[in-house]
């Protein structure tokens, strides 16, 4: 071959594996489907808001280092270790709370030992946290589903409070009740409006009022990061002194700790699958009528929200935010706020038919993600749930079957 | 104890070496120890004193995919690299490498040893030395390598490039007619604390040094390498770095346990014809704190092997010495054994043009699986354009 065709061979040959390689979907891989994935942000955010958005992605995938602030003590060493992809938290990373149970509601969080989380790691050369045999109070959780957290701060309190009933006036054997807290000085929110606390939404007894709430001590208690708005290194008190980490306090800044709560609150929340399958709605059928519906309360709605997208929206979350007595099974003697050891806030259940997505493949239910088991989990439904529980047991099990396949279309 | 067993296996080897293999005229060794090693490149083999300056620039063009998202094209001045040799005297070397990485985010001195050349047999060096790992770790250069990218496992079980402090011996053997064989042995200050102090997890290239100074800890690391070379253009390589990587003692005060930091690597590669074949395998046992049992990794693999095939010679007319390859790399790396995620799987496919033995511009695509400490994937593709040349 002369000169020319050589080259016209080796730049033709060149241009032609680009076009293949570029126009190839497969070659340069795929994006899952917008309903099978829980990571994309909420509708209708400005481009600032996007920026912000992404900024808040990054600090939450921040792995921290012993050099960057992690610990002393610790659990994980990112947010994302615990709610991997935005989803439900895998059992190998559950964090334990401890506690002793007076009785009579009276709980001793057990501080002189470290408590009331446990902090199972710690910086190499210094003392990791233990259970102290004086617990009789173990509490462990799986992390929670992060998605359409803004949408749940963006419920008017009075919405969930009409379905309120701690008294079951209605006689309905469903007593629901918010759990009141106090606002840490941090919020700067000043006296609440029920007997100086406000209604907590956030956590598996809802323990948090909102999601700076939860954001700021999430740094603090579960990675051991100090932030402007709990500046003071988190110590184990068995470990004599208060050493800690080489970082200086605050570990970050509030801006970072402001990107990542904007993030949470913009994180849309999950997309139904099937929702047209008419096997998928006679389960929903079902769902009401066998009265799961009752605490899993199918919709309510958002009021005004500095965040426009937010505001005057539809919520599909399947909850109505309040405490629930669950029974012996579910217990775990530990009492937080308002909520005693058998009380668990109800877990909404948008997401539920996609968490495996998240977890390597198999899905793990329960605050402490103990089953995969979708028929196990409502067997262990019981207290205030134990009408429903039955009313399931006692369907068809084709029926069963279609309820089941409802909750893993939301 | 461990220093004056070293010195006593090098005693014996001085003592059976022949002083026929003994260099007396050549300023450099007519076979290299190592073949693309520090020895072993274009700039030596143009000396028009006793001091050389030479070294190689890369620069390219990437574009980056993950799930489905276009995440970037970017151009990157990756490496700048100067070389500087002096042959004090014919047996008295001294080489070094300044390493200038993406402009001047990161500046290096990779290489600054001193070579006094006994026999070929044995050989005392010195300085900053590229740490005998692996046979990647030895001959990395980018105008080498037909891939804009290194191997997965050469740079994150292997955590290359490695240059440590420290001093040792080296040599060829021939125990078995022709096949030839060599040896580099070193004590060496080793890696640090930050494995584990600064990494996302149990992180090798993070406890690097990257100030040679003081050992951390006092105890030096041992690393060798044992090469065998059965056949002309084969060569088998076992490599081991052992030592204590943390803090334990500061100011004469135990502070901590000892922990332990060690990697083993099985290298080969082989010519055929016009095809290369090259790969390697690496595991780590890292010894961490109870308290970061489950979290951090205490033992890390991986492997890579590469197959390489020139199509056409003479590709270009106005470089006679031109040459077209293709080729595909298979990486595997496990950060983690003891779970079913945390790996990495890589395929790279290549296309190179070698316009002169010491200029190559490479057309590479990368597809890597990435999967999580639960098991969770993630796919990215890479494409990318690169230039790489000694000068």
């Amino acid at each position: 071959m002369d000169r020319d065709t050589n080259l016209r061979t080796l730049f033709g040959a060149t241009f032609l594996i680009g076009i293949f390689l570029v126009g190839c979907d497969t070659l340069l891989t795929e994006a899952p489907k917008d309903n099978e994935s829980f990571d994309a942000p909420i509708d209708g955010l400005t481009n600032a808001q996007r920026a912000i958005f992404a900024r808040g992605d990054e600090a939450f995938g921040e792995v921290f280092t012993f050099q960057t602030g992690l610990g002393p003590i610790f659990n994980q060493a990112s947010c994302e270790r615990c709610h991997v992809g935005d989803g439900r938290g895998h059992p190998s990373v559950n964090l334990k709370r401890f506690g002793r149970n007076l009785g009579g509601g009276q709980f001793d969080i057990l501080s002189e030992y470290g408590g009331p989380q446990l902090q199972e790691r710690s910086m190499p050369g210094y003392l990791a946290e233990t259970i102290p045999p004086a617990a009789n109070a173990i509490s462990e959780r799986a992390g929670p589903l992060v998605v359409g957290l803004g949408l749940v701060e963006a419920i008017p309190d009075s919405t969930i409070l009409q379905y309120a009933d701690p008294n079951d006036v209605d006689g309905d054997g469903i007593s629901g009740r918010p759990n009141l807290i106090e606002a840490p000085d941090f919020l700067g929110l000043g006296t609440g409006p029920y007997n100086g606390k406000y209604l907590g939404r956030f956590g598996r007894k809802a323990g948090a009022i909102n999601l700076l709430h939860q954001t700021a001590t999430a740094y603090h208690q579960d990675i051991g990061i100090t932030s402007d708005y709990i500046p003071n290194e988190n110590y184990n008190p068995l470990a004599g002194g208060m050493g800690g980490d080489p970082v200086p306090d605050p570990e970050v800044s509030a801006a970072t700790v402001n990107d990542v709560v904007f993030y949470l609150q913009t994180l849309r929340e999950p997309l139904r699958r099937n929702a047209d399958d008419p096997e998928v709605q006679r389960g929903g059928q079902l769902f009401a009528s066998t009265g799961c519906a009752s605490c899993h309360v199918p919709l309510m709605k958002t009021g005004n929200h500095p965040i426009a997208a937010l505001s005057n929206r539809s919520v599909a979350l399947y909850s109505d935010m309040l405490l629930h007595d669950m029974g012996p099974d579910l217990a775990d003697n530990f009492i937080e706020g308002e909520a005693s050891g058998t009380e668990w806030r109800t877990t909404p259940l948008w997401g539920l038919g996609i968490v495996e997505s998240v977890l390597g493949g198999t899905p793990f239910y329960l605050h402490d993600g103990r089953t995969s088991d979708l028929r196990m989990v409502i067997d262990m439904h019981k207290g205030e749930a134990d009408a429903a529980r039955v009313a399931f047991q006692q369907l068809l099990l084709s029926d069963q079957e279609a309820l089941i396949k409802f909750l893993q279309s939301l | 104890m461990k220093i004056r067993c070293y010195l006593l296996v090098f005693a014996l080897i001085i003592s059976l070496s022949s002083p026929r293999y003994a260099l007396s005229q050549d300023t450099t060794i007519s076979l290299p120890l190592v073949k693309g090693g520090i020895y072993d490149r274009p700039y030596l083999f143009r000396p028009s004193s006793r001091v050389a300056i030479g070294g190689y620039a890369e620069t390219m063009v990437r574009s980056e995919y993950e799930e489905g998202i276009f995440e970037n094209v970017s151009f990157e001045a990756r490496r700048f690299n100067i070389f500087l040799f002096s042959s004090i005297s014919n047996l008295i070397k001294m080489t070094s490498e300044l390493e200038f990485e993406h402009g001047t985010e990161e500046i290096k001195l990779e290489t600054a040893l001193i070579d006094v050349q006994f026999y070929e047999e044995f050989n005392l060096r010195g300085g900053i030395l590229l740490s005998p790992l692996g046979k990647f770790n030895l001959a990395h250069d980018s105008p080498r390598n037909e891939f804009n990218d290194r191997p997965l496992v050469s740079t994150t079980i292997t955590p290359g490039t490695l240059s440590e402090a420290g001093f040792g011996f080296y040599g060829s053997l021939y125990p078995f007619g022709d096949h030839r064989m060599t040896y580099e042995t070193y004590l060496v200050n080793g890696l640090n604390d930050n494995i584990i102090l600064a990494g996302d997890g149990t992180s090798i290239p993070s406890g690097r040094p990257t100030a040679f100074e003081e050992d951390n800890n006092g105890s030096p690391s041992f690393v060798g390498r044992l090469a065998w070379m059965p056949v002309f253009g084969g060569e088998l390589g076992v490599s081991l770095h052992t030592g204590l990587y943390n803090t334990f003692r500061k100011e004469g005060l135990v502070v901590d346990s000892k922990r332990r930091l060690t990697i083993m690597v099985i290298d080969g590669e082989y010519q055929w014809g016009e095809a290369t074949f090259q790969g390697e395998y690496a595991r780590a046992r890292i010894e961490i704190p109870t308290s970061l049992t489950g979290l951090f990794a205490e033992t890390q693999q991986g492997f890579y092997g590469q197959a390489m095939y020139i199509v056409w010679r003479k590709v270009l007319p106005m470089f006679p010495k031109s040459s077209l390859s293709i080729g595909g790399r298979y990486d595997y790396v496990d950060f983690d054994t003891a779970v079913r995620g945390d790996d990495v799987r890589r395929l790279s496919v290549v296309t190179s043009l070698r316009l002169v033995p010491e200029t190559v511009l490479k057309l590479d695509y990368q597809h890597s699986w990435i999967f999580d400490r639960l098991n969770n994937q993630t796919r990215a593709a890479v494409i990318q354009f690169g230039i790489a040349t000694y000068f």
